[in-house]
């Protein structure tokens, strides 16, 4: 499951300065990102190297525990628009694995990579072997949150979290957009979250946006909800110096924004990248900048984002890598 | 509380008391017990007559209890039949609760299942405010928690008590204290007496 050199090119590095703070990093999706290396976004769907596992592992999850993927009654339209978005954005942006054909009234879907056909009618559930988000989460590597929008505000009333970084979808259910974020520390004071719940709330069908968020996880581990915290709470104390390059990961979320056109909810969908440090060291302006931005990190988001027990270890462990490497700033 | 969460923002719930709403036209009383604040609230009814009051509660009925009171059993019973109440559509309806924090908060989860707005629900916690938390490892609830650290009722493990609260659930999250190092746990306080 490591990164291939063109994983690694394209990975979305989500620091452009050598400090972070929280801030509404909203932008237009549809352009290329530059990395310094071969880029990155451009699709709302990225179909990887890593698809058949992270498929796999999203099977094996909801297997496991069915609440990780819920839809509240009244969201049943918006998940048929979130089958329609998908197939076609998929079709469309990669047509040597995916076709999707129309034709009176019925859809035929198929795709390759999972030597998947299947003939339905949209709005009808019954012509597919699940409920319709459940079936399309089951292809697609992204997380998917499903926002209602009534009464001036956006509510979190369908999804999925296999891949999460530490919340839970099954207590935050039903949540306002404002709510979910209540934990968050600083964020609120710097009006990050009152300025994109207002951007989203205006957000139009056909216009999409994106924006990064990032953390940390010990192991190459992309399940990391609150439910499991017993399972990998423990690599976070585990953690060694000597491990470092191989076990720590750089953790990137790429969260899409979408307005679906006929149930006018917004979707979320949130795709997230492991990159071990050895694999980030191979691009020293980004093994440099992440020692300075990790060096800068103010203790109350290093505590929020769970790196407090390996932070100062790992600045160390970056600031000899790149001593070693001779780096400077890109 | 950890440095730099903006608790106004947070999900934990705020009480605005027992204030009559003078736009309702079917007020709908839970109280476990019927204390001072409600035989306020039914005084200020009383003054202004603003559509038809009724009360259930626990416990010892006020002196001026209005016609329409229904006594439950224990806590349970009250949400209960507050369930089945709001379960008759009624178009103006205003819902009170008070009572200990668990209560309340049980309470306005089955209000806001019912389809209540938030604007429609008024809260007062009047005795007790030990906390709801719902586990997120077994997905139980333990009642009547009164301080930060506490042992699950479902699965046994020590849960941290975090300032997040959902009102589907009407309680807050605890996660295991000590997942990341067994046996490192924070000293428990009281914190909801």
């Amino acid at each position: 499951m490591a990164n291939s050199p063109q994983a690694i090119a394209h990975f979305p590095f989500p620091f452009d300065q050598d400090s972070y703070m929280y801030s509404t990093n909203v932008e237009p999706a549809d352009q290329v990102r530059d990395n310094g290396m071969a880029g990155w976004g451009g699709r709302v769907y990225d179909v990887c190297e890593h698809y058949r596992d992270e498929i796999a592992l999203r099977n094996d999850i909801l297997s496991r525990d069915p609440l990780r993927c819920q839809v509240l009654p009244h969201m049943r339209e918006a998940t048929w628009d979130v089958v329609e978005h998908a197939t076609t954005s998929m079709a469309r942006d990669y047509p040597d694995w995916f076709t999707r054909e129309e034709r009176g009234g019925e859809v035929r879907w198929t795709n390759r990579l999972l030597d998947l056909e299947q003939v339905f009618t949209p709005g009808v559930e019954d012509t597919l072997p699940e409920e319709p988000f459940h079936w399309m989460m089951r292809q697609v590597q992204e997380d998917i949150e499903l926002l209602d929008q009534r009464g001036g505000a956006l509510y979190v009333d369908a999804g999925i979290l296999t891949f999460g970084a530490d919340w839970s979808l099954d207590f935050d259910l039903g949540m306002s957009f404002l709510e979910i974020h209540g934990p968050v520390p600083r964020a609120h004071e710097l009006g990050v979250f009152q300025r994109a719940h207002t951007f989203l709330l205006g957000l139009r069908a056909g216009q999409n946006y994106r924006r990064t968020n990032w953390t940390m996880t010990v192991g190459r581990r992309l399940d990391t909800v609150t439910e499991v915290y017993p399972e990998w709470g423990p690599d976070r104390a585990s953690l060694t110096y000597d491990e470092i390059g191989p076990r720590l990961h750089l953790r990137v979320e790429v969260q899409h924004f979408v307005r679906l056109p006929r149930s006018n909810a917004v979707m979320f969908p949130i795709r997230t990248y492991l990159i071990s440090l050895d694999e980030l060291c191979t691009v020293p302006a980004w093994s440099l900048r992440l020692e300075r931005v990790l060096a800068s990190l103010p203790d109350d988001l290093t505590d929020y984002k769970g790196l407090a027990r390996y932070r100062d270890m790992t600045v160390q462990w970056l600031a000899e890598r790149n001593a070693t490497l001779g780096a400077t700033a890109a | 509380m950890p440095y730099g969460v903006s608790m106004e923002h947070t999900t934990l719930p705020k009480d605005g008391g027992l204030s009559l709403d003078p736009s309702g036209r079917v007020h709908v009383v839970a109280a476990s017990p019927a204390s001072e604040p409600v035989t306020a609230l039914l005084a200020a009814w009383r003054a202004a007559r603003p559509g038809t009051i009724e009360l259930l509660h626990v416990g010892a009925a006020p002196t001026d209890a209005p016609p329409d009171t229904t006594i439950a059993v224990d806590t349970e019973d009250l949400t209960a039949r507050l369930a089945a109440r709001l379960g008759l559509a009624s178009v103006g309806v205003r819902v009170y609760i008070a009572g200990d924090e668990g209560f309340v908060r049980a309470a306005s989860a089955v209000a806001l299942a019912a389809g209540l707005l938030p604007d429609e629900l008024r809260t007062e916690v009047t005795t007790s405010s030990a906390r709801r938390v719902w586990c997120s490892h077994c997905r139980e609830i333990t009642e009547g928690v009164t301080t930060t650290v506490t042992p699950c009722a479902g699965c046994g493990r020590t849960l941290e008590v975090f300032h997040h609260f959902s009102r589907r659930r009407g309680a807050y999250l605890g996660f295991q204290a000590d997942a990341e190092a067994p046996g490192e746990l924070p000293e428990p306080e009281v914190a909801w007496p």
